[in-house]
């Protein structure tokens, strides 16, 4: 398992990481660039940090694949469930 | 005659009980071990249909004399009325069907007919049922409140459940969601349980492929109990929130939407009732081959359209609200889903009846419940289509079609499942044989009556008699099914009291029963392997389990049955059973 | 303590291997934590879905959101997941059997969440002393519900973690208990990855809108 191989250093690496990205993500905000963009820079940076703590302190990456299921099922069904209702709550006639 | 074979497994202590008696309280009332849980569970769900079907009395009374004072309660208001209706929902989805066929069921089986000694998480257990004890104490508090019990439907909708003035009551709603957020804590637990114990605690040779199909249908349920309830748990918050603080979630003059509570319920309201059906098939899927000594007919197709249907369910949620006022592009998509879910439930109900056909039935009192269950949820699940149907509903919704198609579903599975299973496993659970006669009496009056009872309600729906409505004969075009009414509610009466005979046949049974053999219905499944009651950690030895669940009458066997501990070497049939168990097709 | 927890700990001998051939060779524990944890994201996710829904049919919650203040957002982001990281490293010590590492690490984690709820009492009292209570508007009604489910969640892990740490203190968790380290990172890294999500949606967001 992988994990045995996860250092300290290893984990502190990863969270120099996720402050890198928290200071991009934080900083898109106020860049001169077009806010669409920066609402999309904004949320790959949050997806990104998620799938960095999840996959390396969480160890998803070491992990069956009946975890990975039972983390992404109920991921997707709120993916689901949000884009069924966006017809009748967001876009409201 | 068969060589069973055991696997000393070693098995670490557990329960502090090594060696000592452990008090009353610990053993009976705060227990860990499963099969108490379980009758705990069962007991909560017994005690509340006898309030359940209290209210059922009072709403029958009231819609075949409305304004008349019912016999042994009196007058009922219209407000109260509406009480009823609400609480008569809530209590029977929440607080019995779910606890007797997932709790108390689940629990007792899944580690028996798996090989476990208990469940994974024994002291999560006992928390999850005394949980739901609280809950069903609040709710039942919440009956004699200022202003009444919550009375906007159990469905809840804001804003009349959203603004305390519109119902005049205040604390009886609050109290509702609160009992409910409880409930819905217990069963995610325990459903955190039996998935974690059927996966990881099957004893050495239980493969999925040859785990009873109980099993394999409750823990499905759990699943998708637990995936759907998230967003439900989230949205009332909301609603709690809207009545006690004064937020706006639902109220669209603040920003809200009271669409999306219907979205949110629904969106776990129909997975619920997957939720509560599948275990009921499970219970009617174990008992079948036994008394028809026929092996189950399509194992493995019953279990992927288990999934299908698992999955299904949990997009087709808003064919409860084709006239709600949402999206009409939403319609199509729900109503084809929702189509299409009655394919795997299909496929259930003719493999149910594959099983019977040429097998050698007999008619002992489970049996007659599943052959009561399976043909009226035959018509429960055809009426269902119409409704599914995005234009028909259009006609059918909140008519008592609806009200006739859920009680032709949930009754059949929730009762006559549920009593079924309470007959079958009767002697496992207390070590005494139940009163045959009684039970056939308790079935006849069961059948008949509850026919009696809804059979006139799809007439009334299909007339137009609108649903939740405390004077129905105000219109006059509703007058003319006064009669219909009256039937009923003679039908319902007669219904309750029909279950007299279970009453005294579970109490007095249990003292003068005779005692029950370790298997007197010579089936295969684990549960049948160990004394009746189970002693505390159920296996002395984990045992080895040989062969699939469903081996009855196969050619070449001696007795027509064949524990599924007994080696396939033992019995004649070893090369047909091994191919019948890897090929096992539809 | 619960015999049926196959700790990760636990070398894989014969004797706690899994005697079936079961889908799977995950320790009971784990298997539990992570069902519980879907049925948490299915409950947060629904909160969120439920907010960036209104919030688009709303389309005008700019002005409310001028009123989070970012900087406080980003430093509370930073502080959990630092937490994250000394919750890990909490895990690792206990893997190498490093026993006073695990009390620094797990009295780290301990002290930076109880941090991270003292700065969002503070925010909460200055939103209050503005004015902005739950019910100034559906931004802030949704603001409140969803930092105060986070912060309740956070509160439960602090409490589990200072168990774990007075355990390792009093030596009891090593008696066993190493297991649990890991379930509580679990449910904490979990509660990290919410925020993770709340940050942008509450903080950044509308600031861009």
């Amino acid at each position: 398992m992988s994990v045995a191989h996860d250092t300290d250093t290893f984990y502190i690496e990863i969270w120099a990481w996720l402050v890198g990205l928290l200071a991009i993500g934080t900083a898109a905000v106020f860049l001169p660039i077009p806010k669409l963009a920066a609402l999309l820079v904004v949320f790959a940076v949050a997806i990104v940090k998620a799938v960095l703590v999840i996959r390396n302190y969480m160890h998803l990456k070491a992990e069956h694949l009946m975890i990975y299921l039972i983390a992404a099922i109920p991921a997707l069904l709120i993916l689901i469930m949000a884009i069924a209702l966006l017809p009748d709550i967001a876009f409201r006639r | 005659m068969e060589a069973r074979l055991t696997v000393a497994r070693v098995e670490p202590a557990e329960h502090a009980e090594q060696g000592t008696q452990p008090g009353f309280l610990r053993k009976y009332v705060f227990s860990t071990d499963h099969k108490t849980i379980a009758k705990q569970y069962l007991a909560v769900g017994l005690l509340m249909s006898l309030v359940g079907g209290f209210t059922a009395y009072l709403i029958r009374a009231e819609l075949a004399w409305p304004g008349r004072p019912v016999a042994g309660w009196g007058f009922i208001a219209p407000g109260a009325y509406m009480a009823l209706v609400t609480m008569h929902g809530t209590i029977m989805v929440f607080f019995v069907a779910m606890p007797i066929l997932l709790g108390a069921f689940g629990n007792f089986l899944i580690p028996l007919m798996v090989g476990a000694k208990d469940m994974a998480f024994p002291r999560l257990n006992m928390i999850s049922v005394w949980i739901l004890v609280v809950a069903s104490v609040i709710l039942i508090a919440s009956f004699f409140v200022p202003g009444g019990a919550a009375s906007a439907g159990w469905t809840g909708y804001p804003p009349l459940s959203a603004v305390p003035s519109y119902t005049g009551g205040y604390w009886g709603i609050n109290l509702w969601l609160v009992a409910l957020a409880l409930e819905f804590a217990s069963f995610l637990i325990g459903g955190i349980n039996f998935l974690t114990t059927a996966i990881n605690l099957r004893a050495p040779g239980m493969t999925l492929w040859r785990m009873p199909l109980f099993v394999w249908l409750e823990i499905t349920a759990s699943a998708i109990f637990l995936l759907s309830v998230g967003p439900l748990v989230a949205g009332s918050v909301m609603l709690l929130a809207d009545r006690l603080v004064g937020t706006g979630f639902y109220n669209p003059a603040r920003g809200g939407d009271p669409l999306l509570w219907q979205h949110l319920f629904w969106f776990f309201g129909h997975p619920e009732v997957y939720v509560i059906a599948l275990p009921g098939f499970g219970i009617m899927q174990e008992i079948l081959p036994v008394f028809s000594r026929k092996p189950m007919f399509g194992y493995r197709t019953i279990v992927y359209s288990t999934i299908i249907a698992g999955f299904l369910s949990l997009v087709v949620w808003a064919h409860h609200m084709f006239v709600s006022g949402m999206d009409p592009r939403l319609a199509t998509p729900f109503s084809i889903m929702t189509i299409l879910i009655s394919i795997p439930f299909a496929i259930m109900v003719l493999a149910m009846i594959a099983t019977l056909w040429r097998g050698s039935i007999t008619f002992e009192t489970p049996m007659l419940f599943v052959l009561g269950a399976l043909s009226s949820f035959l018509i429960g699940g055809v009426t269902g289509i119409f409704l599914g149907s995005e234009t028909a509903d259009i006609y059918l919704h909140d008519s008592y079609f609806v009200v006739a198609h859920f009680h032709y579903t949930l009754f059949p599975i929730v009762f006559m499942g549920g009593f079924a299973g309470i007959y079958y496993w009767y002697p496992k659970m207390f070590g005494r044989m139940p009163s045959e006669i009684l039970g056939r009496i308790h079935f006849a009056l069961t059948f008949v009556f509850f026919n009696l009872v809804f059979i006139p309600l799809f007439l009334v729906g299909f007339a137009g008699g609108p649903r939740r409505i405390y004077y129905p004969f105000g219109y006059d075009f509703l007058k003319p099914l006064q009669p219909l009414h009256v039937i009923a509610t003679y039908a319902a009466v007669l219904l309750l009291i029909g279950q007299l005979p279970f009453i005294v046949n579970f109490f007095v049974s249990m003292v003068r029963g005779s005692k029950a053999a370790e298997n007197p219905w010579h089936a295969n499944t684990l549960e049948w392997t160990v004394a009746s009651p189970p002693p505390h950690g159920n296996f002395e030895r984990i045992p080895a389990v040989m062969r699939g669940p469903y081996d009855y009458s196969m050619p070449g066997m001696v007795d027509d049955w064949a524990a599924q501990t007994t080696s396939v070497q033992a019995t004649a049939d070893w090369a047909i059973s091994e191919l019948h168990t890897e090929t096992m097709k539809e | 303590m619960e015999a049926e927890l196959e700790l990760s700990l636990r070398p894989r001998t014969p004797a706690h291997q899994p005697v079936t051939d079961s889908l799977t060779e995950i320790p009971t524990g784990k298997l539990g934590l992570w069902v519980f944890l879907a049925g948490e994201i299915m409950i947060f996710g629904g909160m969120i879905a439920c907010f960036i829904l209104l919030r688009i049919a709303a389309g005008g919650w700019a002005s409310d959101a001028a009123h989070v203040d970012w900087q406080i957002g980003t430093l509370n982001t930073l502080v959990l997941l630092t937490s994250s990281l000394t919750m890990i490293l909490a895990l690792a010590a206990v893997r190498a059997d490093r026993r006073s590492a695990v009390k620094l690490y797990l009295g780290l984690t301990v002290a930076l969440g109880l941090l991270f709820l003292v700065v969002k009492g503070y925010e909460y009292a200055g939103h209050f002393a503005e004015g902005y209570t739950p019910l100034s508007g559906m931004f802030w009604s949704f603001y409140y519900l969803m930092t105060g489910l986070h912060a309740l969640h956070v509160t439960g892990g602090i409490v589990v973690n200072f168990v774990l740490l007075m355990m390792a203190i009093r030596g009891t968790l090593w008696e066993g208990g190493q297991g649990r380290v890991e379930f509580a990172g679990l449910y904490w890294h979990f509660v990290d990855v919410v925020w993770i999500f709340l940050f942008p949606l509450l903080y950044l967001s509308l600031k861009l809108t």
